[in-house]
């Protein structure tokens, strides 16, 4: 049986710069969310290049002052704005947790939360942390509609960067 | 002559380069999105379209 909450409206919506969408929640919060072309990623792989992109979901306005609270009509937002980016179907969103704070763990939690909102039948999403001398954990994930043509390519590059180095 | 595979070291090192690589350029792109808003008219123009329709259909939720 399908959870109720997953037929929750989001926000309207506006993507008049490229690569960028903006949104204002009930609570008058403002977001900004970008994806910004990022070929170095798979350096290996020149053809795939234009195709791969870093996400960030930022806080551009917060009239409240105080962190924003969990708001669950974000989550469907954050879907339909995928829905919308990945019309052109060889894009790869790849997402890395900011670990600075050691709060990469839980921001890694809410962005798979979000993703349960668009996953459905036509996206992938695969998970993997790297670790460094230090000990400072890297939680990477990449994202693909399955019907990506360079799929599997995307996967072997993705192993490729992570999989030699896990424990 | 055959290209001799990066050492598995070498391999972890560019690995954790790229990674941390990509927290930069997320920070980086944080404190920008926030500057952009703040001193771009063009942007401002735009939420400012969007919080006008909103007001208008009373609601900041998308229809189904």
């Amino acid at each position: 049986m399908q959870k109720e909450e997953r037929r929750l409206p989001g926000y309207e919506f506006t993507n008049e710069e490229k690569n960028s969408f903006l949104f204002r929640t009930s609570n008058r919060i403002l977001y900004e969310v970008s994806f910004k072309p990022s070929g170095y990623i798979f350096a290996n792989d020149p053809e795939l290049q234009p195709f791969v992109f870093e996400i960030s979901i930022v806080v551009i306005e917060n009239p409240t002052d105080k962190h924003p609270p969990a708001d669950p009509r974000v989550p469907p937002t954050i879907a339909q704005i995928f829905g919308s980016f990945f019309e052109q179907h060889e894009r790869v969103v790849v997402y890395v947790c900011d670990t600075s704070d050691q709060r990469g763990s839980v921001r890694q939690r809410k962005f798979l939360n979000w993703f349960g909102y668009y996953k459905g039948v036509d996206y992938a999403q695969f998970n993997d942390t790297l670790t460094d001398e230090e000990g400072v954990h890297y939680y990477v994930s990449l994202i693909i509609r399955l019907d990506n043509p360079y799929r599997r390519r995307l996967l072997l590059a993705f192993d490729d960067l992570l999989t030699d180095y896990r424990k | 002559m055959i290209a001799e595979e990066p050492k598995k070291e070498d391999r972890h090192k560019q690995a954790i380069a790229i990674v941390k690589q990509m927290v930069a350029n997320k920070k980086a792109a944080e404190k920008e999105a926030i500057e952009n808003y703040k001193n771009n008219p063009a942007k401002q123009a735009l939420v400012a379209e969007l919080d006008r329709k909103n007001a208008e259909r009373g609601t900041p939720i998308a229809r189904l």
